[in-house]
Formats: C-alpha cells, sequence, structure tokens
C-alpha cells in the first residue's frame, strides 16, 4: 500500500510499549539513484536529534512509527547524505515529459516488511492540496462536478543528482534524458536553474550541445553561461558554431562579453564574422563600400 | 586587423560597461518603492506637519538599505527568489500562506496604483474611463511583448521622471537653514496623530514586495557574486535616490500647504494645492510625478506578484513561454491588472476598504519576510561564507525588531484608530 511522505511528516514515533520517544525528522537515502531503499530515519526530541537504522522500526504508518528498540541520542544523524524532507521535498526537479522544471509536493513510499521503498516524487497539483490539508475538501469539489482528478508523477529511477556533492544536492532527472532535450527546451529549463546546477550541468554537456543551448538562451542566460565557461571552454564551443551562429551570439551580447567571445577566434575567422556583422548593420540594398 | 566588436577596450571603460549591465533591479525596486501610496503618504506628512518627518528618512534609509541588501546578496548567491527559497527552507504551507498574504497585499497596492494614475490625470482634464484603460492595457502589453532587458530600460526611463518631485520641492523655495536643522536634529511627539504618520511612512517605505522583487529580478538577471560589488551599489544608490525625492516631496508639502495652513487629503490635493501657492508647473511636475509613480508600480507589482506565486508553487513562470504553456501565471498577471483597473473604474467599489485590508496584511506579512530572510540569510548551507557577519547581524535583528514593532502598531492602529487617542 502505498503512502505519502506527508503522511509521516512529523509523526510521532514510539517504542514497543507505545510510549512517545520523539518525532520523525527526516528520512535518510545514501544517493539519489542509487537504490529505492531508505536507510533510515532522523528523530528529534526537543533539540536533540537521533539517526536509527530502517531496521530498528517494527510498524510504519500515516502518522505513526513504532521501533523495536530505544534511539539512543548519541548516533549523530549522517548529515552527509540525503535527507528526504530536507534536501528532497519542496525542491526543483526537471519534468522531462514536459522539459519543464516543477517542484516535489510529495513523495511518495511503499512500506514493504522490514524495509520502506520510495516509488516516485508527486509533482501534481494534487500532492499541493494534499499538504496543504485541502485534499478532502478538493476532492469533494472535484466529485462534485465530476472533474478527474489530475496527478503527476515522476518515477524514483528517473531521478538522479547532478553533483556529487552531497551536501548540495541537486536534483535532476536522468542527466542523459535532459541532455536528449531540444535545445529550445533545454534552454528553457537550464533558465530556471539555480547556478550551481546550470554548471554541473554545462560541464557534462559536449561542446555542440553547450553551442546550440548557448544559441537558443536569452541574452542574460548567454551571459551567464560565458562567465561560467571560462576563456578556454569558450573557444572551443564557438569553434563548432556556424560564423552566422557567432555573429547572432556577438550581436545579442553586450560589449564587454561579445569582446570575449571576440578574442577567443582566430584572425581569418574574425575578419570573415566582421564582415557578416557589418552586413547585417547596413540596410538591405546599399552597396558595400 | 581587429574589429570594431571586439577591439580591446580599456580597463576603465571596459568597468563602465560592467557597471551599466549590472545595474538595474536595486535602483528600479527603490524607485517603485515611491508609488502612489508612497507619495500619498510623504505628501500628507508634509502637508499636516511640515519639516517634522525629514530627520526619519536617515534612519528609514538605513533600513531600508540593510533590508534589500541582504535579498540581493541572497539573489546573487542562490540564483533563486525568495519564494524558491522560502518554499525550500520553510515548507509549502509557510510558502502558500506568506504567499496567499502578498497577493492579497499586492492587490491593494495596485488598486492604489491605477487610483493614483486616474487622480493625477484627472488634473490634466484627463477622465478615468480613458486614462485607467490606457494605463491597464500598456502596462499589460509592455510585459507581454518586452524582454526583461528592454522592460528594465523603461523602467530605468520611469525612475529618472522622479526627478519632477526634485523641481517642484526646489519651485516651493525651502528655508535650506530650517531645513537642515529639521533633517539631522531628531523630533518626537506623542500625539496621536503624529505617531501613526510616523508609522504610516515606515510602512510605506518597507514593504514585503520590494524583498520579492528585488531577489526576483537578480536571480532573473543571472547576476553572479564576481560582480556583487556593483550590485551592491545599485541597492545603495537606488536607497538613496528613493529618499531624496520623498524628502522633496515633504520639502513641497511642507513649504506650501503646511505653511498656509491647509487641509488635503490626498496626493491630487497635494498637487492641486501647489498651483496657487508655488506656481501651476510646480503642481503639473507633481501630478505627472504621480502618474509617473502610479504606473510604473502597477506595471511592477503584478508581474512580481506573478512570478512569486508560480515560483513558490512550482509552476510554469515566465514571459518566454506560451499562455497554453503557463496558465497561472498569465492568469495572475492578468486578472491582477483587470481587476485592478476595473475595480477602480466601477462606481461605488469598496476602494477605500479593499485598500484598507490590504493595508492590514501587508503589515501582517512584513514581520514574517523579514524573519525568514534573517534566518535563510544566516543559512550556511545556503549562502556558504556570504553569511552575515556578527556586527551586521546584530545590526540587522535590531532593525528588523524595529520595523515589526512599528508594524504591529501600525496593524494595531489601523485595526483600533483610538488607540494613541482620540485624533
Amino acid at each position: 500500500m502505498a503512502l505519502f511522505l506527508s503522511d509521516l511528516l512529523h509523526a510521532r514515533v514510539r517504542d514497543r510499549q507505545g510510549a512517545v520517544v520523539g518525532r520523525l525528522r527526516d528520512l535518510v537515502v545514501r544517493q539519489l539513484a542509487d537504490t529505492a531503499d531508505i536507510r533510515g530515519l532522523v528523530i528529534q526530541r526537543n533539540r536533540r536529534l537521533a539517526y536509527l537504522p530502517m531496521t530498528a522500526v517494527a510498524t510504519l504508518g500515516p502518522g505513526h512509527i513504532m521501533l523495536r528498540e530505544a534511539p539512543t541520542w548519541e548516533s549523530p544523524p549522517p548529515d552527509e547524505e540525503v535527507w528526504l524532507i530536507r534536501d528532497l521535498l519542496d525542491a526543483q526537479v526537471i519534468d522531462v515529459t514536459g522539459a519543464r522544471v516543477v517542484r516535489v509536493n510529495d513523495i511518495v513510499l511503499e512500506p514493504q516488511p522490514g524495509r520502506l521503498l520510495i516509488v516516485s516524487m508527486d509533482v501534481g497539483n494534487w500532492g499541493l492540496l494534499r499538504r496543504l490539508g485541502w485534499a478532502p475538501a478538493a476532492r469533494w469539489l472535484a466529485t462534485l462536478f465530476g472533474l478527474r482528478a489530475m496527478e503527476k508523477f515522476i518515477p524514483w529511477v528517473d531521478i538522479a543528482p547532478l553533483s556529487k556533492d552531497p551536501t548540495q544536492v541537486q536534483l535532476m532527472v536522468a542527466l542523459d534524458r535532459i541532455k536528449c532535450f531540444p535545445p529550445d527546451d533545454l534552454a528553457s529549463v537550464v533558465d530556471e536553474m539555480g547556478w550551481q546546477q546550470r554548471q554541473h550541468l554545462c560541464r557534462t554537456l559536449s561542446d555542440t550541445q553547450l553551442a546550440n543551448l548557448l544559441h537558443e538562451s536569452r541574452p542574460e542566460l548567454q551571459v551567464a553561461l560565458l562567465d561560467e565557461m571560462g576563456s578556454a571552454r569558450t573557444a572551443a564551443v564557438v569553434a563548432v558554431m556556424t560564423d552566422d551562429a557567432v555573429a547572432d551570439l556577438i550581436a545579442s551580447l553586450p560589449p564587454n562579453h561579445a569582446e570575449t567571445v571576440g578574442a577567443t577566434l582566430p584572425a581569418a575567422r574574425a575578419a570573415a564574422i566582421e564582415r557578416l556583422l557589418s552586413d547585417r548593420s547596413r540596410p538591405p540594398g546599399s552597396s558595400p563600400l | 586587423m581587429l574589429g570594431r566588436f571586439w577591439r580591446r577596450a580599456s580597463p576603465d571603460w571596459r568597468r563602465i560597461r560592467l557597471w551599466l549591465v549590472v545595474i538595474g533591479p536595486g535602483i528600479i525596486t527603490a524607485n517603485v518603492d515611491n508609488d502612489a501610496g508612497g507619495i500619498t503618504t510623504y505628501s500628507l506628512a508634509g502637508a499636516q506637519f511640515g519639516y517634522a518627518f525629514l530627520w526619519t528618512l536617515i534612519p528609514i534609509t538605513v533600513a531600508l538599505i540593510l533590508v534589500q541588501e541582504m535579498c540581493a546578496r541572497m539573489g546573487v548567491v542562490t540564483g533563486k527568489g525568495l519564494s524558491d527559497l522560502i518554499r525550500e527552507r520553510f515548507g509549502v504551507r509557510w510558502a502558500f500562506y506568506s504567499l496567499l498574504a502578498l497577493v492579497i497585499a499586492n492587490f491593494g497596492n495596485i488598486l492604489a496604483e491605477f487610483s493614483g494614475v486616474a487622480a493625477a490625470l484627472e488634473i490634466f482634464g484627463i477622465s478615468k474611463f480613458v486614462s485607467v484603460p490606457l494605463g491597464a492595457a500598456f502596462v499589460w502589453w509592455l510585459a507581454i511583448k518586452g524582454s526583461y532587458r528592454s522592460v528594465e530600460k523603461v523602467f530605468l526611463v520611469a525612475c529618472v521622471f522622479y526627478v519632477s518631485y526634485l523641481i517642484s520641492g526646489l519651485m516651493a523655495t525651502p528655508r535650506w537653514g530650517d531645513v537642515l536643522q529639521a533633517t539631522v536634529v531628531p523630533t518626537w511627539s506623542f500625539q496621536a496623530a503624529y505617531l501613526s504618520m510616523f508609522l504610516g511612512v515606515v510602512g510605506t517605505t518597507i514593504a514585503p514586495w520590494m524583498q520579492y522583487y528585488i531577489q526576483s529580478s537578480i536571480a532573473d538577471k543571472k547576476l553572479r557574486a564576481e560582480t556583487y560589488a556593483i550590485t551592491r551599489w545599485d541597492v545603495v544608490v537606488g536607497c538613496i535616490i528613493t529618499d531624496v525625492v520623498a524628502f522633496f516631496i515633504i520639502l513641497a508639502c511642507a513649504e506650501t500647504i503646511y505653511r498656509h495652513g491647509l487641509q488635503i487629503e490626498t496626493a491630487k490635493d497635494a498637487a492641486l494645492a501647489l498651483g496657487p501657492l508655488a506656481g501651476p508647473w510646480a503642481a503639473w511636475l507633481f501630478a505627472f510625478g504621480l502618474f509617473n509613480a502610479g504606473l510604473f508600480a502597477a506595471s511592477v507589482l503584478p508581474l512580481s506578484t506573478a512570478y512569486a506565486i508560480c515560483e513558490g508553487l512550482g509552476w510554469e513562470a515566465g514571459l518566454n513561454f506560451g499562455f497554453k504553456e503557463a496558465p497561472a501565471f498569465y492568469g495572475i498577471y492578468t486578472g491582477l491588472i483587470a481587476l485592478g483597473a476595473g475595480l477602480v473604474l466601477l462606481p461605488g467599489a469598496p476602494l477605500l476598504g479593499i485598500m484598507f485590508w490590504s493595508q492590514v496584511v501587508n503589515g501582517v506579512l512584513l514581520p514574517f519576510v523579514l524573519i525568514f530572510m534573517l534566518l535563510l540569510i544566516n543559512n550556511r548551507r545556503l549562502m556558504g561564507r556570504h553569511v552575515n557577519g556578527l556586527g551586521l547581524n546584530l545590526l540587522s535583528w535590531s532593525v528588523v525588531a524595529v520595523l515589526i514593532t512599528c508594524t504591529v502598531l501600525l496593524v494595531v492602529s489601523f485595526l483600533w484608530p483610538n488607540l494613541f487617542g482620540a485624533h
């Protein structure tokens, strides 16, 4: 039976005798995409945190967790691993089917004997309503008007971290699939990313992919990409662009960045692109001097 | 031979050009702060109390710089908007209900902006049934057709027009000796009217929408830590310019309306009263300033509200999407403009009531936004080494404590007007 992470938020954690030992603070996974198994839970009592492996859990359901053994408050929680509530819930992910950036409204879990599996991320508006506690009212209205619930999920297997640095979980939908986006879709997705995510993604793109991305981006994003690429990468990327594309790029950049791009061009190519640009700035029909 | 497109400019020239690319968000946000509501408040402060409020502009400027700088820094370091960060760090409930409050507060402001446009152009003999629909259509079209860069240029031009207040202030021939003294020597009164005006001035100068707007526009412009020194100047200069404008509005009204003992209730009254006292040009410049401010803020507020909501709730946002791809974004944006402009034209619409309650919501929201901001900016996971230092934290927590106290008092005085004694 599926269980939502929102059902477990702040759930009371009890020992075998039924006494409350604390509240659930978070669920921990080792690495995104590594495995669907929850490794353990972080429990909070007053200001103290304790970590418990999943094997310590006897039963688990909406709003309640029962433990086999009492937590030892000395065991520090593994800060460097991925915490579902802290790092994943409410974070941005890329929806590959729509090529857009969405937010994780909820996470679908599946309790199995002795383990807890992550099934998918709920990125639909129903997840949002459930988190806000309005789902029952909304469901009642939907039935009243004969509407069908619009659910949207992204399977857990499609999630991959962009960064290896576990303290900066940059949640992504499988990288190889992002890279297959048409350049204009890629540009609109990259436009919505924070700069760390953007930098990681661009490092994994080929020069040609990056050239296409650059071509489809709006000027602010072009400037940001160029700043992050550095002069060596810029030279490599510009080298695979057509003269027309380079001219487009230079024409849309502010002067400082146009200079930076220009400086990477070999003299002969620079002259050719210069001619292209001055032809364009002349009204059609007038003859070159 | 190197062509004109990449001839290496001198380092000085490159630096100047870099400045021109980076500046914008700080100056624009601060200037929009002098919107129709702000101009009304400053006019009344000058008309009712003369020079007595000039000194308050100095501490208010410091507070404004502190608050705006922190949001600018968060925008640069994280590349994300404030509603993004609230959602990610404090969860969906805080994000949702603070956004709901933001919509209500901003809607009241938008209504005030269109009322300002209507009032200002009525001075020039233009009916509100012409000015408001045209203004609304212009505002809507500007964002739909423009890119961030072109819209920003239009906004920067709008900032220049605030100079009209400087001129009308100068035309009122202030007594500079008294002005200087009133600016540097604080005065205080426990009169009910003075206290509520003080809270009004603070409340109109530091508003929640500004925090959302400056951070989103910096994130949208993709400004980076390397150019942060320039961004900080953008913020500081913007805040100073804004309060210089406020200073001259107070001056113009103090020197004319207050000195002659006249009574005014709106910014339009102020403009009309200036005519016989300081000459028709002063009145026209004052009215033109009000029109510019109303239209300017009416362009910024609906857009920034739509961005904040969609970012926080994970809906498609941005002008590079079509209506079908981002229905919520365009729906909120268009709805706010249409409803705001429509209500101003509707005879018998409860305008004052809506604006009153939206100011209350504004005041309730501000403490939350300020506390969220301080918690976020001190979050090392998020800000790394860019968190506040100890000194800055002491200063900003104290400023925030004072602001929250003022805001709470303002809300209380709205709800129980006789709290400080009868007016």
